[in-house]
């Protein structure tokens, strides 16, 4: 058994210690968020390539979203055909996207819809490069949170030359154009 | 129960199984790893051979079938590859984690039948004085290798920062005047509005004094403009510059200097709504300018946009919507190296510099009043200075640094006139509901030398000769001032008023109009006038004085005047 | 769905004339009444959160249980797979308390920086019951720690002397963390974490090389990222050490078998102070002298040396990097640009304002240098001290500071009670 002197100056540096901590808390809680999540800002992107690279998961979490609020549904689209391509059908060779997870599919006469297959996404942004330079910029990559794992410190985010990740409110997840736009307006 | 309990049998079992897993992680370790190294170095977007079908298909005029079979091909492999890659790497991430756990499992319970047994009696420790001096000696050496390895660091990363901070310091202790004259071959074209510097002074000292529209005699070419714009033509060796706007669209065009043909147009696309703007400004009124290799235009969006001598985009970009009673009127300038713009509106005023040839900016300095009128450099005994112009004050900026050389309050109003410089020293101002004043450059502040507010402009810039200042009004007034003493020296009315700015060539003046009619006079204290030659329809934008021609922009229609 | 669809056509309804202006080409009235499919947007999974908290406290309480009443090694390691694979493997190891220290920091340094409530209990549970129960936070419930004892099969000892030594790493590298995140360069701790990548299945290789050596290195030495490493066990470490209920090797009262001596592989069992004074009591207490006194000089010989560090250190932060790399182009050293000068140049910051961010950083870091250098010198002068400092003891007992309560050394007690 310990004398009792000690026994008091322990409990003391103890209560001191539990102050501290508490302090450390409270102080560092002066903004208590709910929760924060991480996203792309649409207007941010320079759709560098490395969201489908550095992400900790294969493929990555990013996904390119499609607002066909504010789609042209052109016949000829920037984010799905290459720059270059002779004809406008689903030839591998017309294709921008490197998986194919752009389908094109007839609405009426000069319209088509595109529709991203999240499956197969990778994230890599070509095809929100197209459309950005050659169309309404619908597109844009997104961090899909039924994917995400939301790191402490986003692997992508660390490595995202034009700073456009950030942590929004996981109340509302996404920065969408469409969103956007109507916030704007 | 006793836990030291001997069970050899399954104990081996649980050993060698393992083992077994051990190896199996170990080699699937191994192999997860030489995959990973492969499938970093693969890029099968950018391979070679495919990259050499695309081409192949792009270059030729017809669809390549065979070209295109073989992209097709390829790209089903390297799909396939790539997503059979994936299934592989999950299965075998997984494969990994199944053999870690199955080996060490094994190993725990082997060690259940072979339980490491307590040592009996005390192991040879070493004794407590020996211990610490251990352990003072190890802490030492650690302390002395953090030191080592903090030095190290410490010399090892060099700042390159630091080296480019230090050079720009010096560079601005050796060349405190970085310029001290604008590049020749600018003084020998028509590079913005009002000429080199833009102070309406032509370096070259003849022009035609006798033409005729309507016969077209003394007439070398008139050709016809695509789009209205208020802005004046520009001139490089044999190409003349223009830009014009509407609600349809914001066009460059080029024209060849010899023969007036059209040598090429550019649209400048937007990304912004379009503003309102009164219609004696338009959507483009501000004057391009070019710095010898590209040249600049900027609309009443905010677009501002560069292009090389054949019509190349260079690069483009936008300033923010411009808000302004009038639209964005003022002009740019360059320096050779970089552009100037006046960006003073309602809600943000400031002027910055940027990169002729990448449009990044150089220097931003903000300012406090809005403005109308345009930028001019003038060659001051201490260096080329900027002079803006804004609705109070004058003030100078060094075009290097954008730092604010000196502001002086001396005007009032919706200034749109830009400043006058005599080349010795005596800035000249005038607005119209304010006053003309003289400024003697000095070191600091410069000093009011005289003022003077009868006749005072609207649009037009007044002009500057060594000794004389003139000023043309918008009633049609023209009046001489003494620069010295701003003493009236004559004054003269003609029937129309000016928009266009005055031109000094020579020892003549040329001013033009409202209704087109251009006024040939000398640059002398007593009115002597020269000819008045009439252009036909109105011209409100200032002529561009080049090798002995003159190139006029009419409402309609752009002359060259001269042989 | 339908509400929403409903918006998006009452907005292009309303605003086509404003925003229609803003895209190259107008949205097309479909005559086949074609309406299109919304965006997909699934939420992140909230479900968990709560639970995380409940079962984090819940463990802990359960591994408090375990070590102090029930005192079964079994027992706690079946906990510690329990926290493996909930914590690690299905939670997939984030947040953890490791990496919560940070946001803590952030929290501090940045009041707009929000902190999360699961971050706030992730952080403050283990410290709270180390003060109480010592660390079984390290026996039973850190995801990073369970994996290290899984593995943990043939473990040797390490030298009392060298992992005295060693331990003044965690120091260093709690110090460059907490530097690191206020000043904003990124939480490093995360950044290196060893596990991370196992527990989901994928990471940079490099992060999966160093965690696949840390747990190579853990088969023959014990919890290497815990003992060298851990900046957290840093904290553990010092609330633990005031511990009112720490786990004792025997249950009662020691009989000096000297049969638990060698049980535990973390060095953490001090022995019994032997009868006679190792050393002549006055040159201790020289020595003793020598060592506080020598602790400010200690101290100011960081200050140096970390003054000297702004430049490396400053290299953590991005922008930084950035300007660097900016004034490095400029300069001609690099034959190209890379994606992140790419990325700058195409925004509209001039060069100056990049470098005025930088160099302002750079002071930053060379204040944070000094200090972290004084803590570093403050650590080692307290570690020689504390080395030199003989405290009597009767019993075997575990160090109430490094002991991880892993109960390894109580079934070497033969007396039960």
């Amino acid at each position: 058994m310990k004398p009792k002197g000690k026994r008091d100056r322990r409990d003391f540096v103890r209560g001191a210690a539990a102050v501290l901590i508490g302090g450390a808390v409270l102080s560092a809680t002066r903004s208590r968020s709910p929760r924060w999540v991480w996203q792309i800002d649409p207007e941010k992107c320079t759709q560098c390539g490395r969201c489908a690279t550095h992400c900790v998961l294969a493929p990555s979490a990013v996904k390119c979203f499609h607002s066909y609020s504010i789609c042209g549904y052109c016949d000829l689209c920037g984010g799905y055909l290459r720059p270059d391509a002779k004809s406008r059908n689903t030839g591998a060779e017309n294709q921008l996207c490197p998986t194919a997870a752009i389908k094109r599919t007839y609405i009426e006469d000069p319209y088509f819809q595109y529709t991203i297959d999240e499956d197969l996404c990778i994230g890599c942004g070509i095809c929100v490069e197209g459309c950005d330079v050659f169309g309404n910029g619908s597109m844009y990559l997104q961090v899909k949170h039924n994917l995400c794992v939301n790191c402490n410190e986003c692997a992508i985010a660390r490595a995202c030359p034009s700073d456009a990740f950030e942590r929004v409110p996981a109340s509302e997840p996404y920065l969408l154009k469409s969103d956007r736009e109507r916030r704007v307006s | 129960m006793n836990e030291f309990k001997q069970r050899p049998i399954p104990g081996l079992i649980a050993q060698s199984v393992a083992g077994v897993a051990a190896l199996f992680s170990l080699i699937l370790c191994i192999l997860l790893s030489a995959d990973f190294v492969r499938i970093q170095k693969m890029d099968p977007l950018n391979d070679p051979h495919l990259l050499e079908l695309r081409e192949q298909l792009a270059n030729s005029t017809d669809s390549d079938e065979a070209a295109v079979e073989q992209i097709r091909t390829f790209d089903l492999y390297a799909r396939r590859a790539f997503f059979s890659n994936q299934e592989q790497r999950r299965t075998g991430g997984l494969l990994l984690l199944g053999g870690a756990v199955v080996c060490f499992v094994a190993f725990k319970f082997s060690k259940l039948w072979k339980p490491k047994l307590p040592a009996i009696g005390k192991s040879e420790t070493p004794d407590h004085g020996e211990l610490n001096a251990l352990f003072r000696q190890l802490m030492a050496g650690t302390g002395v290798l953090l030191v080592v390895l903090s030095l190290f660091l410490a010399f090892s990363v060099q700042s390159d920062l630091a080296t480019v901070l230090s050079r720009q310091d010096e560079g601005d202790v050796e060349v405190v005047p970085q310029a001290s004259s604008l590049p020749p071959a600018m003084k020998a074209n028509w590079p913005s509005l009002r000429g080199p510097g833009g102070i309406g002074v032509t370096h070259g000292s003849i022009a035609p004094t006798r033409w005729d529209v309507e016969t077209g005699e003394g007439v070398l070419w008139e050709t016809e403009l695509p789009v209205h714009g208020f802005n004046s033509p520009i001139v490089w060796g044999n190409r003349i510059f223009m830009s014009g706007a509407d609600e349809e669209g914001q066009e460059v065009f080029c024209f060849d200097a010899d023969t007036g043909k059209p040598l090429w147009t550019q649209t400048v696309k937007t990304s912004v709504e379009l503003p309102e703007v009164s219609e004696d400004t338009g959507f483009a009124a501000p004057t391009m300018a070019t710095d010898g290799t590209r040249v600049f235009a900027i609309f009443a969006t905010g677009d501002l946009a560069a292009f090389d001598f054949e019509g190349k985009p260079v690069w483009q970009k936008n300033l923010g919507l411009p808000k302004n009673p009038y639209g964005m009127g003022s002009s740019l300038i360059s320096d050779g190296t970089r552009l100037f713009v006046q960006y003073d509106h309602e809600d943000l005023q400031k002027v910055v510099a940027l990169d002729a040839a990448t449009g990044r900016p150089v220097w931003e300095t903000p300012r406090k009043h809005i403005s109308w009128s345009s930028p001019a450099l003038i060659e001051t005994e201490t260096g080329v200075q900027l002079l803006l112009n804004d609705e109070e004050n004058v003030t100078a900026y060094d075009p290097v640094s954008g730092k604010q050389l000196w502001t002086l309050e001396c005007l009032g109003g919706e200034v749109a006139p830009s400043p006058a410089y005599n080349g010795n020293g005596i800035v000249f101002v005038a607005n119209e509901y304010a006053q003309a004043s003289a400024l003697k450059l000095t070191e600091g502040s410069p000093e009011i030398l005289w003022q003077y507010d009868e006749y005072l402009p609207e649009i037009s810039s007044p002009l500057a000769t060594e000794n004389l200042f003139f000023i043309t009004t918008s009633a049609g007034d023209v009046v001489c001032l003494d620069a010295a003493t701003g003493e009236v020296k004559w004054e003269q009315e003609f029937d129309d008023g000016f928009n266009s700015s005055p031109i000094l060539v020579g020892t003549r003046i040329y001013s033009i109009d409202l209704e087109g009619v251009v006024h040939i006079f000398e640059a002398a204290a007593e009115y002597k006038p020269i000819a008045s030659i009439e252009m036909g329809e109105p011209v409100y934008a200032t002529p561009a004085f080049v090798n002995g021609r003159i190139y006029i922009r009419g409402d309609e229609n752009l002359y060259c005047i001269g042989k | 769905m339908k509400r929403y669809v409903l918006h998006v056509f009452a907005y292009v309804f309303l605003f086509c004339g404003a925003t229609f202006a803003e895209f190259r080409f107008p949205m097309p009235e479909f005559a086949t009444g074609y309406e299109h499919p919304a965006v997909h947007t699934p939420g992140p999974s909230n479900v968990m959160v709560g639970w995380d908290i409940v079962v984090l406290l819940a463990t802990l309480s359960l591994a408090a249980f375990l070590v102090l009443k029930r005192r079964k090694r079994r027992e706690i390691f079946l906990l510690t797979l329990f926290s493996l694979v909930y914590f690690g493997f299905w939670r997939n190891g984030c947040v953890c308390s490791v990496g919560s220290v940070q946001n803590i920091m952030a929290g501090l340094c940045d009041p707009g920086h929000g902190v999360p409530l699961t971050v706030l209990v992730f952080f403050a549970a283990p410290l709270i019951f180390a003060l109480f129960f010592g660390r079984v936070f390290c026996a039973a419930v850190c995801p990073l720690g369970a994996i290290q004892e899984a593995v943990a099969i043939k473990p040797g000892n390490v030298p009392l002397a060298v992992e005295k030594v060693l331990s003044i790493f965690p120091y260093i590298y709690l110090g460059l963390a907490m530097l690191s995140v206020a000043m904003g360069a990124g939480f490093i701790i995360c950044q290196y974490d060893p596990f991370v990548g196992f527990f989901r299945m994928g990471a940079s290789f490099s992060m999966l090389i160093f965690g696949g050596l840390m747990l190579v290195l853990g088969i023959f030495v014990a919890r290497p990222y815990c003992r060298f490493l851990c900046p957290y066990g840093v904290l553990l470490n010092w609330c633990s050490k005031l511990s009112r209920h720490h786990a004792t090797i025997t249950p009662t009262d020691c009989i000096q078998c000297e049969l638990c001596t060698d049980s535990c592989p973390y060095n953490a069992i001090n022995e019994p102070t032997p009868e006679k004074a190792p050393e002549d009591r006055g040159k201790g207490a020289w020595r003793l002298g020598i060592l506080i006194l020598l602790v400010p000089f200690i101290v100011l010989l960081g200050v140096g040396v970390g003054s000297l560090l702004k430049e490396p250190l400053s290299r953590m932060h991005p922008t930084v990097r950035l300007a660097e790399r900016i004034a490095g182009e400029e300069l001609g050293r690099y034959a190209e640009t890379n994606i992140e000068s790419e990325a700058f140049r195409a925004s509209d910051t001039p060069d100056e304002a990049l470098y005025a961010e930088a160099i302002e950083l750079k002071a930053g870091f060379g204040r944070g240098g000094k200090w972290l250098g004084a803590f570093i010198g403050l650590v080692m002068g307290c570690k020689l001290i504390a080395v030199s400092i003989l405290r009597k003891r009767t019993d075997y007992e575990p160090d109430h500071g490094t002991c991880y309560s892993c109960g390894r050394c109580f079934k070497y007690c033969p007396v039960k009670e």
